[in-house]
């Protein structure tokens, strides 16, 4: 089949959208994350940062074009934890791929962006932190982020403490695919 | 060629109710799934990778169900360049649909 996905079309709307960007794509591409493989390590970060938050959740979020996967994840539960990932219109990360800003919600009902998605209104997400990944050419991949089924709010330190086990999981990512070249 | 594949994707989904609680969410629509192709590849190249994708899986064009469709996401996800992570998207959210319907037990009779 090689040959046939050769004729790539960069139209302007595409490269000028954040989450269709087919370079930010290739990035994912080029670090694997979209390959169905357990990553114990990303799974034990994911694990860490939701018992040192005291929340059900850690995710390593990878922002697709029409889905999110999870590279790595705690907690998960029922038809999220089958399908591993989420489409992308209920992803609470791909605002950070937009923004290129941590998202940060304490009340997801009280929340305009967030009070319709049906992970609030029918799996009872209520709070939700998410710092951008980002890989060393600067793409942002999706997010590292810890989720609640309670209201909470998170502190600048915490957020700074997000961050830390962002720039840890993207450097496992990054080591990975070295390993593997 | 590309209405006929279309109406393909939408015989293919057409069994399967809307899951109501889902709201304006719902994933109904099945033409994402070729609009995702075409985003990034011309209509031509488009359809060849499907009809490459159909033929490798074993999966009859004319007739095919919504798990065989998730076989051909499978088989895109696993193609180099960006077929795979595009590959990789459909084959998300139409499991995330099949098992919420799964879910809410409005399956096909």
């Amino acid at each position: 089949m090689k040959n046939i996905f050769q004729k790539f079309i960069k139209r302007k709307e595409i490269q000028e959208d954040k989450i269709k960007n087919p370079d930010r794509l290739e990035e994912i591409k080029r670090l694997r994350l979209h390959e169905d493989e357990v990553d114990q390590i990303l799974n034990d970060y994911t694990q860490e940062a939701a018992k040192e938050f005291d929340l059900p959740i850690g995710l390593v979020s990878i922002v697709l074009d029409e889905s999110q996967y999870f590279a790595g994840s705690h907690g998960l539960t029922d038809w999220i934890k089958e399908v591993n990932g989420t489409p992308i219109e209920w992803s609470f990360c791909a605002n950070s791929v937009k923004t290129e800003k941590p998202f940060v919600v304490e009340d997801s009902e009280e929340n305009k962006i967030t009070k319709d998605n049906p992970l609030v209104t029918q799996e009872g997400i209520k709070c939700y932190a998410g710092v951008p990944l980002v890989s060393k050419n600067g793409f942002i991949v999706g997010n590292f982020c810890v989720i609640g089924d309670a209201t909470r709010s998170f502190t600048e330190l915490e957020i700074n403490r997000l961050k830390e086990y962002s720039k840890e999981a993207m450097r496992h990512i990054e080591e990975r695919v070295a390993i593997v070249s | 060629m590309f209405k006929k594949l279309l109406k393909k994707f939408v015989d293919a989904f057409k069994n399967y109710a809307p899951i109501e609680q889902y709201g304006k969410y719902q994933i109904t629509d099945p033409k994402f799934a070729l609009q995702s192709l075409r985003t990034y590849y011309s209509e031509v190249y488009a359809e060849m990778i499907w009809e490459e994708a159909c033929k490798e899986v074993g999966v009859d064009e004319d007739h095919f169900t919504i798990h065989q469709l998730l076989d051909v996401y499978a088989f895109l996800s696993k193609q180099n360049d960006l077929v795979g992570v595009v590959g990789k998207s459909l084959h998300i959210k139409l499991n995330t649909y099949i098992k919420l319907s799964q879910k809410t037990q409005i399956q096909p009779a």
